[in-house]
């Protein structure tokens, strides 16, 4: 198609972001989880505190079934999923009903896995999902501009999580070119001072763990979001 | 016949800016068989691409959408008009005029109104019907700006005693209507009176007949119509729909001044 | 057959993958229901539907062409046919539409026309829904999903395929576009029948907008694009009802229309789908004068018969209404959705009485009708095949000409002996096969 309104971008933007977040959370709370099992029985605090997400969990069982699957915090994975799939329902013409049914899939695995008595195993669906998702994506989605936002969500949300959990510098450096080879693709207005202040911390410096909270605050206002409108009448 | 000169204008300041304006202005003298517009200045600000177009009602309405932020808006309008109501032709009627609308339904007092008068009408003609409705509402009625509301209904302003022409013509439409009379709801200038002005018009074989209740007068050459509608909904001088503006204060003021 | 009825719980799933759903508010809060699907389909053979077909065309002919005379010349009202109450005091006449004439005339460019089979296989007209009727996503996608689970079942029958309705819609859709883009309007994703609303922007390539995505400037409507570029709309169809459509003219304060909508529509900028105005002629008052409607617009016998109505508003009928309210089914004409329905069997003998007394105080706000015995279809619930009441909404596209869609949405009662059959209140939804030979 390629008509597209300012407010079905940022719902692509957005797409883009909370299905990564759900995929990179939860491989990292798949690490965090193996360290609970045997060693560390705080290492749930560190995870959230990366996350910059206060801990409101009692003790390891009650994080682990809570920061997946309490659907009323807007912290937990299923909250994250639901907020993908808020903006993927209001954009099954642009992305295919097809590519749409994986975050339905996704929704539901995650659902099932609440009431599973081991519901690490039906994570497994939601990667699965995931995965589909965005192989549907390239499949499916007729237009290029739609594709390139979508990705370029993923793109920043990735970023923000790598530097989260300071992954390494080279590995944060490859999904910044991602990126930045992205922005040329979208064709959509974003900021560019940020882009250039970003540039100058990842790809000049060796590493980057002093610089973790101005990139996430650089990433925050990459891509410009809508204000709310209110209308008064006479 | 009567050559009037009138002018519109009116001002509204926003306390702080709006955008995305959109509004729909009834303030064009329509020209037909009995009112003939000779000369018309306009000037409205801001603009974009103003519109002139016509509503259900057969009303000239004005358009725009201002995208621009603004904290002022203003309208005026000059020019002359010849009026001569002898000159009023026939016209087939809408139904919808003898029907109650959103400001006209009937309730308790305007149908003991409704009784009250028409003890008195039988065999009168729709004009002289809308007469006696006229002296039984100036009997329960008198006139204070402040008492009632642009929302206020027939119903609800009688229930009051108290308030403006818009009340009086809503209460002469309803009990007309009820009464069987065809009637409608007219916005104009009166000569002289610095402000806006309502009266009803009642459909009589054929000819729409002016009747001003908040006067006790009959509509002359010296009445200039805006619009008309079933109430005040359809006639709306400015409706408007913006974002942003905080508190509003708005100014009009409108003349008419018999010319030679 | 078979492999469709032993697949229902896949296909049901399927369904649900699709996100197959309509909202409903509980409590004030936003649900998404799944909607039920039984396979078993309605099945309506080449003859049938042929009798169908012609009895739909007809209704829907005439009734365009008294929607045309109703906000134009009014002659059905001169000429006594029906009486001015029936328009003039139905919430649904606008007077703010009048003397519009829209493009290529048409009014009901989609028109939901509820159907149902009595035991004696008489056809019956229960309903017109000629404002935003909806439904006829779910019969497409139910059928996409079936003939995957049984594609044995579709080759060894000679069903049409339902899935053209995409095609059909756009076609109407570019046939009164008056030069610009399609665009399919919703007000958005809480709305009820959401999930059509974006299936229908995917299967006729339309733009899907948000209210706030159009505009309208100097009497033309443009679609903002994110470039800042503005795409001129040629035909907007709209899955928002009349009340809401245009703040500027219609209800103030509301935030899912389109300002000044009407004005480019009324300059003859663009295609308004279906027309505003519409609710005049499917207000339950006016369908007991469709019949009469045909005769006096096209000179014919109606073919589809109403349902035996009566209309308190005649004295005649009032007196009949009152003394028989237990064997008839009242109606209430300002609701829909299968609210303000009554049978009077089922009321108390105090119900009874202050129905007949609301009757009695205003006759126009009710009709009444004789309770049709439906013909009953097979259902497949809990492992084995069971009667459930059940009606058929037939849509009839106009554009250039007039089709009725080979297909349709079957809706059934979930309860035994039922005869509310509405998704909101729980009811669920049949294929319909329209046989070709």
């Amino acid at each position: 198609m390629g008509i597209i309104s300012i407010k079905s971008t940022d719902n692509l933007f957005w797409l883009g972001r909370y299905v990564e977040r759900v995929f990179t959370t939860l491989k990292m709370f798949t690490e965090c989880y193996d360290l609970l099992i045997d060693s560390d029985e705080n290492a749930y605090i560190d995870f959230l505190n990366k996350l910059g997400i206060p801990n409101t969990y009692a003790y390891k069982q009650d994080f682990i079934t809570n920061f997946l699957f309490d659907e009323t915090n807007p912290n937990s994975v299923l909250s994250t999923m639901l907020s993908a799939y808020d903006n993927a329902v209001v954009m099954r013409n642009e992305i295919s009903s097809e590519t749409m049914s994986y975050i339905q899939l996704a929704v539901n695995a995650m659902r099932r896995g609440k009431e599973s008595t081991a519901p690490m195993l039906k994570l497994q669906e939601v990667f699965d999902c995931i995965f589909a998702f965005w192989g549907s994506a390239d499949d499916y989605v007729e237009s290029e501009t739609t594709r390139n936002i979508l990705k370029f969500g993923r793109s920043v949300e990735r970023l923000d999580l790598y530097t989260r959990f300071s992954q390494p510098p080279e590995l944060i450096r490859k999904e910044f070119s991602i990126l930045l080879n992205r922005l040329y693709k979208v064709g959509v207005e974003c900021n560019i001072a940020a882009i250039d202040r970003l540039m100058k911390i990842i790809l000049e410096k060796e590493d980057f763990e002093a610089d973790k909270f101005t990139i996430q605050q650089e990433l925050a206002q990459l891509f410009l979001t809508l204000p709310a409108d209110v209308y008064t009448h006479l | 016949m009567q050559r009037l000169e009138f002018s519109y204008s009116m001002k509204i300041v926003f306390s702080s800016p709006v955008v995305r304006h959109c509004f729909s202005l009834r303030c064009l003298p329509f020209s037909n068989a009995y009112q003939r517009v000779c000369e018309l200045f306009l000037e409205v600000s801001p603009h974009n691409v103003l519109t002139e177009t016509a509503d259900g009602f057969g009303n000239r309405i004005l358009t725009d959408r201002i995208t621009q932020e603004h904290t002022d808006f203003s309208v005026y309008v000059n020019g002359i008009a010849e009026v001569d109501i002898a000159a009023k032709e026939r016209e087939t009627l809408n139904g919808i005029y003898k029907y109650p609308s959103q400001y006209t339904h009937c309730g308790e007092r305007l149908t003991e109104v409704t009784e009250a008068c028409r003890a008195q009408c039988a065999q009168k003609t729709p004009t002289e019907i809308a007469g006696v409705v006229m002296s039984e509402l100036r009997r329960r009625f008198t006139y204070q700006s402040g008492a009632t509301s642009i929302q206020t209904t027939a119903e609800e302003a009688l229930a009051g005693g108290k308030g403006v022409c818009q009340d009086y013509a809503h209460m002469q439409i309803a009990v007309c209507r009820s009464l069987g009379v065809p009637a409608r709801y007219v916005v104009g200038m009166q000569e002289g009176i610095g402000e806006t002005h309502a009266w009803a018009e009642v459909y009589d074989d054929g000819i729409w007949v002016g009747i001003d209740p908040t006067n006790n007068k009959w509509v002359d050459d010296r009445y200039l119509t805006l619009s008309h509608g079933r109430d005040f909904a359809d006639c709306g001088i400015n409706r408007g729909l913006f974002i942003g503006g905080g508190t509003q204060t708005q100014t009009i003021e409108a003349t008419v001044r018999v010319v030679k | 057959m078979y492999g469709l009825i032993d697949h229902k719980d896949e296909i049901n799933r399927l369904l649900s993958r699709y996100g197959v759903n309509f909202g409903i508010y509980k409590q004030n809060e936003f649900h998404e229901r799944l909607f039920p699907f039984d396979t078993i389909p309605r099945i309506l053979t080449k003859d049938e539907f042929a009798f169908l077909e012609r009895g739909l065309a007809q209704r829907v002919l005439a009734l365009n062409l008294f929607l045309n005379d109703i906000y134009g010349e009014k002659k059905v009202l001169h000429d006594g046919i029906l009486p001015e109450d029936f328009v003039y005091r139905s919430t649904g006449f606008l007077p703010p539409c009048e003397h519009i004439i829209p493009s290529k005339r048409v009014y009901n460019h989609i028109s939901g026309i509820d159907l149902v089979q009595g035991k004696d296989l008489t056809w019956y007209v229960l309903e017109d829904n000629l404002r935003i009727p909806s439904g006829a996503s779910y019969p497409m996608i139910a059928r996409d999903l079936c003939r995957r689970a049984s594609p044995s079942t579709f080759q060894n029958n000679a069903v049409f395929d339902n899935r053209c309705y995409g095609k059909m819609l756009k076609k109407v859709l570019d046939d009164v576009n008056l030069g610009g883009i399609n665009v399919i309007l919703t007000p958005g994703r809480y709305n009820s029948a959401f999930f059509e609303h974006s299936y229908l922007a995917e299967q006729t390539g339309a733009v899907f907008a948000m209210p706030q995505d159009l505009f309208v400037e100097g009497n033309v409507l443009y679609y903002s694009e994110y470039s800042g570029t503005r795409r001129r709309v040629g035909t907007v169809y709209r899955r928002i009802s009349d009340e809401y459509l245009d703040p500027m003219t219609f209800l103030p304060d509301s935030l899912l229309g389109v300002p000044h909508l009407l004005d480019a529509y009324r300059a003859g900028n663009v295609a308004v789908v279906n027309a505003p105005g519409n609710g005049v002629a499917d207000d339950k008052g006016l369908y007991y004068f469709v019949p009469a409607l045909i005769r006096y617009y096209l000179g014919e016998t109606p073919i589809l018969e109403n349902a035996p109505t009566f209309l308190p508003y005649f004295e005649r009928d009032l007196k009949y209404v009152l003394g028989n309210l237990e064997k008839l089914v009242i109606k209430d004409v300002s609701e829909s959705g299968g609210y303000g329905v009554l049978f009077g069997s089922n009321l108390s003998a105090n119900e009874r009485e202050s129905l007949r007394a609301a009757i009695h105080e205003n006759p126009r706000r009710f009709i009444a009708q004789e309770v049709i015995d439906f013909k009953d279809l097979s259902v497949f619930e809990d492992g084995k095949v069971t009667a459930r009441k059940a009606d058929l909404r037939a849509f009839v596209l106009y554009g250039d000409e007039i089709s009725v869609w080979k297909g349709g949405l079957t809706r059934f009662a979930r309860e035994e002996g039922s005869y509310v059959v509405n998704s909101s209140q729980g009811g669920g939804f049949k294929d319909t096969w329209v046989l070709s030979r």
